[in-house]
């Protein structure tokens, strides 16, 4: 009777320990989407990652990475974002730009912006580089707070 | 032994308030900061926040380079002179709070020159260096040009209020124009629209 008590006990706070390991694993967590080579030039660049966090990974797919130049020296970027799940997605993101060094950016980009995609659907996200001597970038993109 | 099931649930109550944000509770401070551009910074229905000023300040000048309207100045970098920007909503604030970033990023990007010693009726950003300028101008000083803008900016700031029963929607509309003075014309409309919708405030979005 004892021992079927403990291990009763026993199994049940486990899995509660498991649970809460795997719900606080999520906090905070950014997905990142980046070129495979930052100094790639073309007008697809490889994706490198895709690390979408807080259950982020099974619901949008990136579809591509287009990229151009502006009057010839400002880096412009598109990324197209796809809904790949049944229900409507809102999350935020933020563009950082990094110059030829690696350095970040600091300009107006640096701040988050709230998206909503509804199921199936596909949204781009574009921006330009204030600065000439930028050649990469990376997207972070995490779930929204107020869904 | 069988207080050992409600102590596993204790110890489970425990960890998940561990693994929770921080709330304050009762006296206990809550100050922090927050970096600039945070998705944790307060959300008001009814103003704009800083993360709006810096989000619209950023579209505006990533639709201003896209459209390829500064690259149409003879000589380059072409001068912008700032104009007006017009408050019409309910709150006051100073628009340089919009216009700083986009000066910034507009120098960054080596397109225009800003000139901060020319104004309409006195409103300048310098004042200093005008006065300074005017006399040694007056002294004969041939170092001391005269700026002659090429693009002026100006625009307003416009809220919206919209209701059904309990849900309020804000729109503000962030309205800007850019002018070529030689013809008189604007060559770019920038529109930047921020929503928000709710019944109260929230703390990040």
């Amino acid at each position: 009777m004892i021992n079927t008590y403990l291990s009763q006990s026993l199994s049940y706070g486990f899995l509660a320990l498991l649970f809460l390991l795997g719900a606080c694993s999520h906090k905070g967590k950014v997905g990142t989407v980046s070129k495979q080579d930052p100094q790639d030039q073309s007008p697809e660049p490889e994706i490198k990652k895709v690390e979408f966090g807080g259950g982020l990974e099974k619901k949008l797919e990136v579809v591509r990475i287009t990229q151009g130049k502006v009057d010839g020296d400002l880096l412009r970027i598109q990324v197209e974002l796809k809904n790949i799940s049944s229900r409507e997605v809102k999350c935020t993101h933020r563009l950082e730009w990094l110059d030829g060094e690696g350095f970040l950016v600091k300009d107006t980009s640096l701040v988050w912006k709230a998206l909503m995609v509804r199921p199936g659907e596909s949204k781009m996200i574009e921006s330009i580089s204030t600065r000439a001597g930028v050649t990469a970038f990376r997207l972070k993109i995490q779930p929204a707070k107020n869904p | 032994m069988k207080s050992l099931f409600p102590s596993s649930i204790l110890l489970a109550s425990l960890l998940l308030f561990s693994c929770g944000e921080r709330k304050p509770m009762g006296r206990a401070a809550d100050a922090r900061y927050l970096e600039d551009g945070s998705n944790k910074g307060l959300v008001n229905l009814g103003k704009i926040n800083a993360q709006d000023f810096t989000r619209a300040a950023n579209q505006l000048v990533t639709d201003l380079l896209s459209s390829g309207s500064l690259s149409e100045a003879p000589s380059q970098p072409a001068i912008l002179h700032i104009g007006e920007i017009r408050n019409d909503t309910q709150t006051y604030f100073d628009t340089d709070l919009l216009l700083q970033g986009m000066k910034r990023d507009l120098l960054a990007s080596k397109k225009v020159r800003i000139s901060t010693t020319a104004g309409p009726e006195g409103k300048i950003s310098d004042s200093y260096a005008d006065s300074v300028r005017k006399e040694l101008g007056a002294g004969g000083d041939r170092q001391v040009g005269v700026p002659r803008p090429y693009f002026s900016l100006s625009g307003k700031i416009i809220e919206e209020t919209s209701r059904v029963d309990a849900v309020t929607q804000k729109d503000f509309y962030f309205l800007l124009t850019l002018t070529e003075l030689n013809g008189g014309t604007g060559v770019w409309f920038g529109r930047e629209l921020i929503t928000k919708q709710g019944s109260r405030g929230a703390i990040g979005f």
